[in-house]
């Protein structure tokens, strides 16, 4: 095990630095920030100022080596908006994203889990047809239509909810709705095909046979071996929160790091955009390593070799 | 599976696993915890005041207060400049400053009010301020205010005594006064080298606390020198989303609601009102085949300005004859742009008799973040026009960094002959500015370089009063009947939204700057 998660960390470096170079690169291909940062009226002579003084009049391999070099004494350059480390901006905002991303996955796989294994049990039954229908629509309604929505209906017509912004429990209410609907959708409906394969197999049968109880049936002899696709599944939305709930935040104005990170696009701030990209790359390698240990943990016929 | 292992799936317990789950929600819940500390205060005390915004500030420095993106806390709340400019008459008042002359052309002397301390304490002296407008004309500092309203050609900042201050410029600059109206003085502490994240000025409130993407907020500064603060607080929740920024408005939670977009320009609660911005054209004059004056007359010709304003902005807006707004000093009072499709098609033909290949393709360069642009619209609605009156024009949509510079890039062959649409923002009053930025032969954006024009506003710059109106509005006539490099086709419309509870009445400057002493809550 422990040479394994080793192998697996060593991989999950060489893909984050892969990732940082692509990131380096691509970000550079949209050209300087200098026009961003100087007023309309800006003379060329200020502009070709401003990349001095930035670096970006360098060619792109020494403007790299320069960034790499800053990495290896962890230091990943200064934010051109806030005027601070790039790495301080980028771990100061990941606790409002990870809370978010926690709490999320939570209720996510808490309700998948309930509504995808009691619709696979009763299959063909109302309350099938229900989920299988209510899924559906979940995970096909867009996120910023449902923000809107839940902001007009909740926060304006009943008064009940404020509209955005952080604070106590009723600030989580509306960004958590819009963020569990669709993975609830998906996950519910990978755990009902996952569990409808599980509930006909053989040791299924053999349970069936031996007496035990169709709760027992469905909540410990299925569901556990129908747990490996649904963890992947979840996995990978967990990922795709951890990533920054980018029209989530926006929308409410969470200061976690989706909101950072289109707020570092349009303002050109490179240095925040490869920090945001190491942090949440290296966040998502961390998740992928312990999802794999999860798998041989779940079904003990799956070895992790190297 | 086997059923060695289907026993071991029954039966096993993991403790350990329960625990840490355990232990993360608590630590993730203690975090929670955390966040809810930094919490929005609850306003509805009347004490409190909070204030929607569209962006997220440039810096916390006043000397970048010029960008409209800082401008709403900073300008007359955080930071006071010497010279006010009432936005009603557009006349020049005391502030920071009791009086100021020019001693010769290339000094301007400004005497200082008594009694005014900074933030932190320190009194406002000559060497202060001296200090502070040096430290904006740092390039190094790249700060906003240097090149949108104070140029190289302003050259030190001097104390002559206690209270009086000296400018010099290198040649004469008969709007320096109008200049300084727009430069939020600041102390210069141990940051004269970069950029603060802790403004101190000598306005009515002082800053408190930027929580980056969340809001600022600023509380009433107690030693102020004039009319006591309305409020003890205020609060400016930062929404990127003119949807989300109107419903906190319809929900109580904010007194204003900023930049409202034209679809929520009905809602209960919203005031229209006309901002010093007008959206225009600039045309590559030396491309064929706008380098026939004809072509150029005949694409202002085509452009029905009624319309563009009923149907992009629902009626709110006006037509505009120049690049100015009519309060501008210099604003051509006898310039008007018509709508005449059959003259525009009239001239086309003409030109085509000539030889000129009036069915060029070329492009409508538009920017996809143009307040109120609503996407495409703006450029659309300017392509249908043209292709009315006969040219072979199509949209292109452009976003921030590409569309500076492609303004950067008159008469650049490589981007083809194209129409780009910019909006430009006038808020000195004098018209010098407009047209040397849009049309003089340095100026990065222009399309035309010529000795004319470029002689009329050498001697505007030089000249002041009646003298200085008359040649700036002869400038604007010259460029309409003989140049046509630069095509106005509307003064923008915005949109606030105030709570039941509040009164203000926005000005032209609303989009950019809200003056806290003129908001009163009930």
């Amino acid at each position: 095990m422990a040479r394994f998660i080793l192998t697996r960390s060593r991989q999950g470096a060489l893909s984050l630095i892969g990732l940082v170079l692509l990131v380096f690169v691509l970000a550079r291909l949209t050209g300087s920030p200098a026009l961003l940062y100087l007023p309309e009226d800006a003379s060329p002579e200020r502009v070709a100022a401003f990349n001095r003084e930035n670096g970006f009049d360098q060619p792109l391999y020494l403007q790299l080596l320069d960034y790499v070099g800053g990495i290896l004494r962890l230091d990943f350059g200064d934010s051109l908006l806030y005027g601070d480390s790039a790495l301080g901006v980028v771990l100061g905002r990941f606790p409002a994203t990870l809370q978010l991303a926690f709490f999320t996955m939570l209720i996510v796989v808490t309700l998948a889990v309930v509504a995808g294994a009691s619709s696979a049990a009763r299959r063909g039954s109302v309350r099938d047809t229900a989920t299988r229908v209510t899924s559906m629509t979940a995970l096909s309604v867009p996120d910023f239509w449902v923000a809107l929505m839940g902001i007009a209906f909740f926060a304006v017509y009943l008064d009940l909810l404020p509209t955005s912004g952080i604070g106590g429990w009723e600030f989580w209410v509306l960004p958590l709705l819009t963020l569990t609907l669709r993975p609830t959708g998906i996950l519910t409906q990978v755990v009902r095909t996952a569990m409808i394969e599980a509930l006909d197999s053989d040791y299924v049968r053999v349970a069936r046979s031996k007496g035990v109880g169709p709760h027992a049936v469905v909540y410990k002899h299925a569901l556990r071996n129908a747990a490996i696709p649904v963890l992947t599944m979840a996995g990978i939305l967990a990922a795709q929160v951890v990533n920054g709930a980018l029209v989530v935040e926006t929308v409410f104005g969470w200061p976690g790091i989706g909101n950072l990170m289109v707020t570092a696009i349009r303002g050109r701030d490179f240095a925040v955009i490869q920090a945001v990209v190491l942090v949440t790359g290296a966040a998502i390698v961390v998740m992928n390593l312990l999802i794999d240990v999860a798998y041989s943990r779940l079904n003990p016929q799956i070895r992790l070799s190297a | 599976m086997t059923s060695r292992a289907m026993a071991r799936t029954r039966t096993t317990r993991r403790p350990s696993a329960y625990i840490l789950t355990a232990s993360i929600t608590a630590a993730l819940l203690g975090l929670a915890g955390c966040a809810g500390s930094t919490a929005a205060d609850e306003s509805g005390d009347g004490r409190t005041l909070r204030v929607a915004v569209a962006y997220e500030p440039l810096s916390m420095d006043l000397c970048d207060s010029s960008s409209a993106r800082n401008g709403m806390f900073m300008v007359e709340n955080v930071g006071e400049p010497l010279v006010d400019l009432d936005f009603k008459t557009m006349e020049l008042k005391p502030r920071l400053a009791e009086s100021w002359k020019a001693v010769d052309p290339v000094t301007w002397q400004f005497t200082l009010r008594d009694g005014v301390t900074f933030h932190n304490g320190q009194p406002l002296t000559a060497q202060a301020v001296a200090d502070w407008i040096n430290r904006v004309l740092n390039p190094d500092l790249e700060c906003w205010l240097y090149g949108s309203v104070l140029d190289d050609n302003v050259q030190k900042a001097e104390a002559v005594d206690a209270r009086t201050v000296t400018i010099k410029t290198s040649s004469p600059d008969t709007i320096l006064p109008r200049r300084l109206a727009f430069v939020m003085i600041g102390f210069v502490g141990s940051d004269a080298k970069q950029k603060t994240q802790t403004p101190i000025g000598t306005g009515p409130y002082q800053f408190v606390e930027y929580n980056p993407s969340a809001d600022v907020q600023i509380s009433r500064f107690e030693k102020y020198w004039g009319k006591p603060a309305n409020f003890d607080k205020v609060v400016y929740p930062i929404r990127v989303e003119s949807s989300v920024r109107s419903a906190m408005a319809a929900a109580g939670e904010v007194d204003i609601a900023s930049m409202i977009a034209s679809q929520d320009a009905k809602a209960h609660g919203a005031v229209n009102f006309t901002v010093g911005e007008t959206i225009y054209f600039r045309i590559d004059t030396k491309l064929p085949p706008f380098d026939d004056l004809r072509v150029r007359r005949a694409l202002s010709l085509a452009i029905d300005r009624k319309t563009f304003v009923q149907n992009v902005y629902g009626g709110l807006g006006e037509p505009a004859n120049a690049i100015v707004i009519p309060q501008t000093v210099g604003y051509p009072d006898h310039v008007t742009t018509e709508y005449d499709l059959a003259g525009a098609k009239a001239l086309l033909a003409e030109a085509r008799a000539d030889g000129v290949k009036t069915d060029t393709p070329f492009k409508v360069v538009g920017w996809a973040g143009m307040r109120s642009s609503n996407g495409s619209e703006v450029p659309d609605t300017i392509v249908a026009m043209l292709k009315a009156a006969g040219f072979n024009a199509s949209t292109q949509l452009l976003e921030n960094e590409a569309m500076r510079t492609r303004l950067g890039s008159a008469n650049d062959p490589t981007f083809g002959p194209a129409v780009v649409l910019n909006a430009h923002g006038n808020s000195l009053g004098d018209a010098l500015v407009s047209l040397q930025g849009k049309l003089g032969c340095k100026a990065p954006q222009s399309s035309v370089c010529d000795n004319r024009l470029d002689a009329l506003l050498k001697k505007a710059a030089q000249a002041s009063g009646e003298e200085r109106a008359q040649l700036l509005s002869d400038a604007f006539s010259y460029e309409h009947d003989e140049l046509v490099a630069l095509v106005p086709v509307a003064y923008m419309a915005d949109t606030i939204i105030r709570s039941d509870r509040a009164s203000y009445e926005p000005n032209l400057a609303s989009s950019e700057r809200i003056d806290l002493s003129e908001v009163t809550v009930k």
